[in-house]
């Protein structure tokens, strides 16, 4: 960038920050950070009381290394906190200053471009690649936004879009519609941006590209081509994924398959069809018939009157409802019968 | 000496602080942050990358960057 342009741009930042209102974002998150650090010391402490009060010896040097630990890192999170609620008194930041900030970013950053018409300044980061998946260049761009400047005016755009499979608008596992949640880096840019350390503060946004959350983000890596399909390959997300609840593969929702008893899921090689009526069901709904082996739903299966034993409702004989054993008796014992009682009669 | 020193990580804290004449990069960022790697930061003496063997001058502004900043979803 000549030195023409450069110093016009320095004039450019010099008016933004004259106009700052000195009001800045609160620290959601880092308030929240310390709830939870603070939960996780109460909680250490419990369990060194329960294991002292137990007399559990051995296991309460590690116990304490875990509350010290803790306690550490409340101990940080609440510096943190003080650090960035320390008044800071306003700045004179000369014209030089600014000069000075755009001549680092050009040192830091291989492109620095100032887009005239859209009112923006930007600089590109090198391509990103987290746990192997290649995320491509981004894009950071300050543009002042009504009152500021704040975080909420830097915007981070895809240059090799690579987004994840199940949100196009999710371009890196801490972007989303062009918005960078900075986490930890968000005290340090607040503090940066109120002492008008601009290059520091797309050091600080290039840092967090750089490196993965997995803990607190919005599509993980793991599933950022999505969850394959077990049946088709095909890629699914995997809040949208049925999950087989005999063997755990998961399947998209053309591939899966219902039982028609209990409604589970399943993929297609776990379900088997009733001979009878030849519905889908799992292994748990469907019974062997004792009478000819067969698998049985619930509704094709029924018991002998008789000798209880389960069978196909086929297979029962209409009239008696009994087995096809149970009735070959019955058919078995009635000629004699009837002999019997045509001897009676005639005596 | 004083030396501004802005420390990027954490808090994000700049103050003009004492320091020993003849201090070199490497010491202070060992005194400063005691249990972190060098390598983990962008470490700049006035605004100029630093080799950690170089010697501090009254006045100079040192900045230390990490490199690696978890971010998170909203």
């Amino acid at each position: 960038m000549p030195d023409r342009q450069r110093i016009r741009l320095a004039c450019w930042l010099h008016q933004i920050w004259q106009q700052l209102t000195g009001r800045f974002t609160e620290l959601e998150y880092e308030w929240e950070l310390l709830r939870r650090r603070w939960e996780r010391v109460q909680q250490t402490h419990r369990r060194c009381q329960l294991a002292h009060q137990h007399g559990w010896l051995l296991c309460l040097p590690g116990l304490q290394a875990e509350l010290l630990d803790a306690l550490a890192g409340l101990a940080d999170m609440i510096s943190s906190l003080r650090t960035a609620y320390q008044p800071v008194a306003p700045q004179e930041l000369k014209l030089s200053h600014w000069y000075q900030e755009l001549e680092q970013l050009h040192d830091e950053f291989a492109t620095v471009t100032y887009l005239k018409e859209e009112g923006k300044l930007r600089v590109e980061t090198p391509a990103i690649t987290l746990a192997d998946v290649e995320l491509g260049s981004f894009a950071i761009d300050f543009k002042k936004e009504k009152s500021g400047p704040s975080i909420n005016d830097f915007a981070i755009t895809a240059l090799d879009a690579n987004p994840a499979s199940q949100n196009e608008n999710v371009t890196h596992p801490h972007v989303k519609d062009g918005e960078l949640c900075a986490g930890d880096a968000k005290a340090p840019i607040k503090i940066a941006l109120e002492s008008g350390r601009l290059a520091d503060v797309f050091l600080l946004i290039q840092s967090t590209l750089q490196t993965y959350n997995p803990q607190s983000a919005y599509v993980k890596l793991s599933d950022w081509h999505g969850v394959p399909c077990s049946d088709c390959a095909r890629s699914v997300d995997s809040e949208e994924s049925y999950s087989c609840n005999r063997c755990g593969n998961s399947l998209c929702e053309q591939c899966f398959s219902s039982c028609s008893s209990c409604s589970s899921s399943f993929c297609p090689g776990c379900v088997q069809g009733c001979s009878a009526c030849k519905v889908d069901c799992c292994e748990a709904c469907l019974d062997l018939s004792e009478g000819n082996g067969e698998p049985l739903c619930r509704d094709c299966r029924t018991s002998c009157d008789r000798c209880d034993k389960m069978v196909g409702t086929d297979e029962l004989d209409e009239e008696s409802q009994l087995c096809k054993e149970c009735s070959e008796e019955d058919d078995a014992e009635q000629p004699k019968e009837t002999q019997a009682t045509e001897e009676v009669s005639n005596t | 000496m004083k030396i501004l020193l802005i420390n990027n990580d954490g808090g994000g804290f700049a103050d003009h602080i004492e320091v020993n004449d003849g201090i070199t990069v490497a010491e202070l960022f060992k005194k400063q942050s005691p249990n972190r790697k060098p390598t983990d930061y962008l470490i700049r003496v006035n605004r100029q990358p630093a080799g950690s063997d170089q010697v501090l001058q009254p006045g100079d502004r040192i900045s230390i960057t990490p490199t690696k900043i978890e971010g998170a979803a909203a």
